[in-house]
């Protein structure tokens, strides 16, 4: 039987539009040397940017915080199984909104607001496994994030092996 | 041998190091070049807060000791006060290592020169006297205070262990005594082996000041000093057995950091002393089908979850400078719960702050105004295993935190509260999911109590393990006996906190460290 040539179209259609859903239109690396793919830095760069904006209480976005760096060399020394795991971590928040939304697209392809409500959605998730997920992804950005002088800086956080002895030299 | 014994046992750690330092003449990595074979009449594997001390004292009492870690040593100025790096240089599975079961509960276990006493907060409880009444009770173990007092003793003395002195407690500690005398809550500087502490906090990334008595600077460096050989990165993972004796350790040089296997190594020893630590250990016994009749291998692993919540107050109190934990209470010990201070890098214990975006930045920028405390439980309702994994040396884990105990945590977490207003706190950040992630009052702050609270709804974490090669008087109830030896195997000895018959009540360290001490004397007498 001849299949109708406007359905092939129509399949054809959903196929590439599926296609370039799921893997197309990428940003090139932000970190040309980098261990993760760009797909897997761009989904690092939405999230950092999304629970570190610019212009908030801390002056500086994750991105800015230089967090795709930080996150790409954190997996890289990982031992072989947990980099694995992380780099599924990225996945599952990438393509989540297919599944728990606002909308069938990819977290990377929505606008901060909608970002910040998917953050959200996994953060306070009656899902236990959303969110470790999400509290795993926080906590790895939050290192990053908070070691970087700027961010310590406004924190007013200040690393001294000797606290007390000099307090008691500027006293 | 007791009087050689007596004239070469040391009491007090070496608090000068010739030459390079404490690790000059540890084997590491870039040495071997070689399969080896090694002859010794002791090997010790591991030297962590049990191994380390088998190692000094067999040394010292003469004996040809080869100690065996499979980390790499670190220096003080190698420690890297980042978060991730820190977790990464020296944790097992960079930091990620967590239990299965009903949740997910990360635990820290070291893979470095010293182990655990590494980047532990160096404090020194013993196990009470009733504990030992019921490991008694339990197992038929035949250890008491009166025994044990002399192991812990002899530990404390050589590790310089004292309390926190008030000049290094910094306000996150003081906070915390203040709540609890408000409260009539009894409290005491925690006992650490530290000397020389400055309060820099730091216990969690490796201490840069030499301060705290880690088995790398202390037991080791002794050990050496009466003629122990050390060699780092070399991971034990086969026991060779014939007609009930071991007669070969094998296991692979691994790359530190990658963990790369390259050259393979084999000892011919006398006898063996397995103090990888309770997670490690099973998974040698397990993979070289050793004591496989024995039911109790791996099978009973057990843990003191802790969960913590962060008092905020009005004014900054820098957190992070002070001493790491230097402050808890012992009042509620006997119903299996101790609070404590708790101190580790900022961004791991953000892991509690509420918020996402600039929400949670304002909380980050409040940090300075944070104290956390916990609690930590004994949970003796909640068991798990250890099982070797294919292919692989790291552990499978599985622990299921039962009810029971997730409902003492979560007393323990209605009296935190309590101590946190008490001290002053304006709000408190619990953490917990299902509940008011800031709670501003301390009648807001009632739901910590009239909850239902699932253990999956918290953040819980638990670096004390324990439990999974149990000692007893029978092999029935138990791998090892109550001088560490295996009931199935006459020259195989255990000496890490696997042995413990049950919680300690209080951090295992002590514990095990004093256990070991009298482990190593048996072995000794035995010539």
């Amino acid at each position: 039987m001849q299949r109708p040539p406007l359905l092939l179209a129509g399949l054809a259609a959903s196929g590439a539009a599926l296609a370039k859903g799921l893997f197309l239109g990428y940003p090139k690396k932000a970190y040309a040397s980098g261990f993760l793919t760009a797909k897997e830095q761009a989904i690092v760069a939405a999230c950092a940017d999304t629970l570190f904006p610019a212009g908030g209480p801390i002056p500086i976005s994750g991105t800015q915080a230089g967090l795709v760096e930080y996150f790409d060399r954190y997996v890289a020394r990982l031992p072989e199984q947990q980099g694995v795991l992380i780099r599924l971590l990225l996945w599952f928040v990438e393509h989540g909104p297919w599944v728990f939304g606002p909308r069938p697209v990819r977290f990377t392809s929505l606008p901060e607001r909608e970002r910040l409500r998917v953050l959200e959605g996994m953060r306070t998730s009656p899902i236990y496994f959303r969110r470790i997920a999400f509290l795993s992804m926080r906590t790895m950005l939050t290192m990053g994030y908070l070691a970087h002088p700027t961010v310590a800086r406004a924190m007013r956080v200040r690393a001294h092996n000797d606290p007390f002895a000099e307090r008691g030299a500027a006293s | 041998m007791t009087t050689r014994m007596s004239v070469l046992r040391t009491d007090r750690a070496p608090e000068h190091f010739s030459g390079a330092g404490p690790h000059a003449v540890v084997h590491v990595f870039a040495e071997y070049d070689r399969d080896q074979t090694i002859d010794c009449d002791v090997v010790v594997v591991g030297s962590g807060p049990g191994g380390a001390v088998v190692a000094k004292e067999l040394a010292e009492a003469g004996r040809d000791v080869v100690l065996l870690e499979e980390g790499p040593p670190f220096g003080a100025k190698q420690f890297d006060l980042e978060a991730g790096a820190a977790m990464q240089n020296v944790l097992r599975e960079g930091g990620t290592r967590a239990t299965r079961g009903n949740m997910f509960i990360p635990t820290m276990q070291a893979n470095a020169l010293g182990g655990g006493s590494l980047i532990n907060s160096a404090i020194c409880a013993r196990a009470p006297d009733w504990i030992w009444e019921k490991w008694n009770r339990e197992t038929g173990v035949e250890l008491d205070a009166a025994t044990m007092a002399p192991h812990f003793e002899r530990v404390e003395k050589f590790l310089f262990v004292e309390p926190t002195p008030r000049e290094v407690q910094g306000p996150r500690n003081m906070k915390f005594k203040e709540g609890c005398d408000a409260l009539g809550i009894s409290s005491e500087p925690t006992w650490r082996n530290v000397k020389g502490c400055r309060g820099s906090g730091e216990c969690f990334t490796g201490c840069r000041n030499g301060a705290k008595k880690s088995t790398d600077i202390s037991y080791v460096p002794a050990a050496i000093r009466a003629g122990a050989r050390v060699y780092t990165s070399m991971r034990a993972e086969h026991v060779v057995t014939r007609s009930g004796r071991v007669v070969e350790l094998t296991g692979h040089v691994v790359e530190p950091m990658t963990g790369r296997e390259s050259h393979g190594f084999r000892i011919r020893p006398n006898t063996v002393v397995l103090a990888a630590g309770c997670m490690q250990t099973p998974v040698i016994l397990q993979k070289s089908a050793a004591l496989t009749s024995c039911e109790w291998v791996g099978k009973r692993l057990l843990m003191h979850p802790g969960l913590a919540v962060m008092a905020v107050y009005p004014d900054p109190i820098d957190p992070w400078e002070g001493a790491t934990q230097g402050y808890h209470s012992l009042h509620y010990l006997r119903e299996g719960m101790k609070l404590e201070v708790l101190w580790s890098p900022p961004a791991v214990l953000a892991a509690r702050l509420p918020g996402l975006g600039r929400a949670y930045q304002e909380h980050l920028r409040t940090y300075d105004r944070m104290a956390p405390f916990d609690v930590i439980v004994a949970a003796d309702h909640s068991h798990g295993t250890v099982s070797a994994k294919r292919g692989g040396w790291d552990p499978d884990l599985r622990f299921h935190f039962h009810d029971d105990d997730v409902r003492l945590i979560q007393r323990g977490l209605g009296i935190l509260s309590d101590i946190c207003w008490a001290s002053g706190a304006t709000s408190i950040l619990p953490g917990i999911h299902g509940i008011p992630e800031v709670l501003g009052s301390k009648l807001e702050s009632e739901v910590l109590r009239t909850m239902k609270l699932k253990g999956s709804d918290t953040i819980t974490a638990a670096n004390h393990a324990f439990g999974s090669t149990r000692m007893a008087q029978s092999r029935e109830k138990g791998v090892v006996r109550d001088d560490g030896r295996a009931h199935d195997l006459e020259n195989l000895y255990i000496a890490d906190t696997g042995i413990f018959a049950s919680s300690p009540a209080v951090h295992p360290r002590l514990t095990v460290m004093a256990l070991a001490d009298r482990i190593a004397q048996k072995i000794a007498t035995l010539g």
